[in-house]
């Protein structure tokens, strides 16, 4: 991929992170959704009585306050995704398990150290006012890689449960990607051609 | 990808990657996608105010009826019924007179909701210059740059091999970056 069109894909891309839908389009597109609400949460609802009309505005206001909070784990994951701009951080002198980059107190691991993934790159991006920094590897598998999100942990979406491990939990949010919290930020390994034990190893690791 | 996976993980199923079980599409679980779903539609469509309404008439298809969802991809579901809806808006306004955009602001902003010109022109022109590719070329700029998608999303959600996808867009980024002065998308 030539440099030029490497270009302008990522201005497309910084460009379209500054871009959020009106509010007013929010506000009928949450009353359209609660108004298609599954059938036995409306005759629930039904039999509330007059409260029904009452939860219904609640639920709308609940819905347009968190759907403006903050970035999605949806959006951490696109930026977890793309490819790097810059190049790979160099391996920490003064700890050679990790790289010379870190997001608050969680550095980037030195995979190669016990697995052969070798930085091959990195970027910076700002979702919702939120600095994530990605470092992407390469391994026998392909490429992977690893994004931590500044700030409070981000929420996974709904129906994706968190599964336990010995020493931390993470949630698979789509193939080849998997997410866990550490040193309270969002940390996101995305290969699409990864396997997911190496990639819960690598987490385990980092 | 790591030779010695320990043994807790190596029994690990990844659920994402079964095939996937059919499910009805939950109507409250769209609402996130507003956003995304947005700058796809102005990268689509070329104008803010015409994708508010390509957006929510997006919705109101999808909601008109239980939709049964045959992969976990539901903003690439969305993204598929939204280039239905602009095909179709698009072949209706080709015989009627042509309406006059408003000109309305645009939404973009800064971390703090603040108003951010300078990045509402960059925006304004590169979706112009988006919304002006072959129909082809454009839909795998707003699956894979805009919105985010892998390529295989992509692949499924525009109809095409993985293998074109990455054609499509090595060509439609090659033209965009060739049209930095002709359609004054500026090199930032």
């Amino acid at each position: 991929v030539s440099d030029e069109t490497e270009r302008i894909a990522r201005r497309i891309r910084d460009a379209a992170d500054t871009v959020r839908a009106p509010d007013r389009l929010h506000e009928r597109i949450a009353a359209q959704t609660s108004n298609r609400a599954p059938r036995r949460r409306r005759s629930v609802l039904a039999l509330a009585g007059g409260l029904a009309g009452g939860v219904a505005v609640a639920a709308v206001a609940l819905v347009l306050v968190l759907g403006s909070g903050g970035p999605s784990m949806d959006d951490a994951v696109a930026v977890a995704l793309r490819t790097p701009t810059t190049s790979a951080p160099a391996v920490d002198p003064t700890n050679t398990k990790r790289l010379e980059a870190h997001v608050g107190d969680v550095w980037f691991p030195n995979y190669g150290e016990y697995a052969g993934w070798r930085p091959i790159g990195s970027r910076t991006d700002e979702i919702d006012g939120r600095r994530a920094v990605t470092v992407a590897y390469r391994g026998a598998g392909g490429p992977v890689n690893y994004t931590i999100v500044d700030g409070a942990p981000l929420e996974v979406p709904a129906g994706v449960p968190w599964r336990d491990y010995p020493r931390f939990r993470a949630a698979v949010l789509r193939p080849g990607v998997i997410t866990w919290e550490k040193g309270g930020r969002t940390c996101i390994l995305a290969g699409e051609n990864a396997d997911l034990a190496a990639l819960l190893h690598a987490a385990d690791r980092s | 990808v790591i030779a010695v996976a320990p043994t807790i993980y190596r029994g690990e199923v990844d659920d994402a990657r079964r095939p996937f079980r059919p499910r009805l599409l939950n109507p409250e679980d769209l609402g996130r996608h507003v956003d995304r779903l947005f700058r796809a539609a102005w990268a689509m469509c070329g104008h803010p105010h015409d994708a508010e309404d390509l957006v929510q008439e997006t919705y109101a298809r999808v909601l008109a009826r239980p939709r049964m969802l045959r992969r976990d991809d539901e903003i690439g579901y969305l993204l598929k019924v939204l280039r239905n809806v602009h095909i179709s808006r698009h072949r209706a306004a080709s015989v009627r007179p042509q309406e006059v955009a408003l000109q309305g602001r645009a939404e973009v902003r800064d971390a703090q909701g603040r108003w951010e010109p300078e990045a509402a022109l960059e925006v304004r022109a590169l979706f112009a210059a988006i919304a002006e590719l072959p129909p082809d070329f454009r839909d795998v700029v707003v699956a894979v740059d805009v919105l985010g998608l892998s390529y295989a999303e992509t692949a499924r959600a525009v109809g095409a091999k993985e293998s074109t996808v990455t054609t499509r867009l090595h060509r439609a980024r090659t033209r965009l970056a060739g049209q930095d002065d002709r359609a004054g998308v500026r090199s930032s």
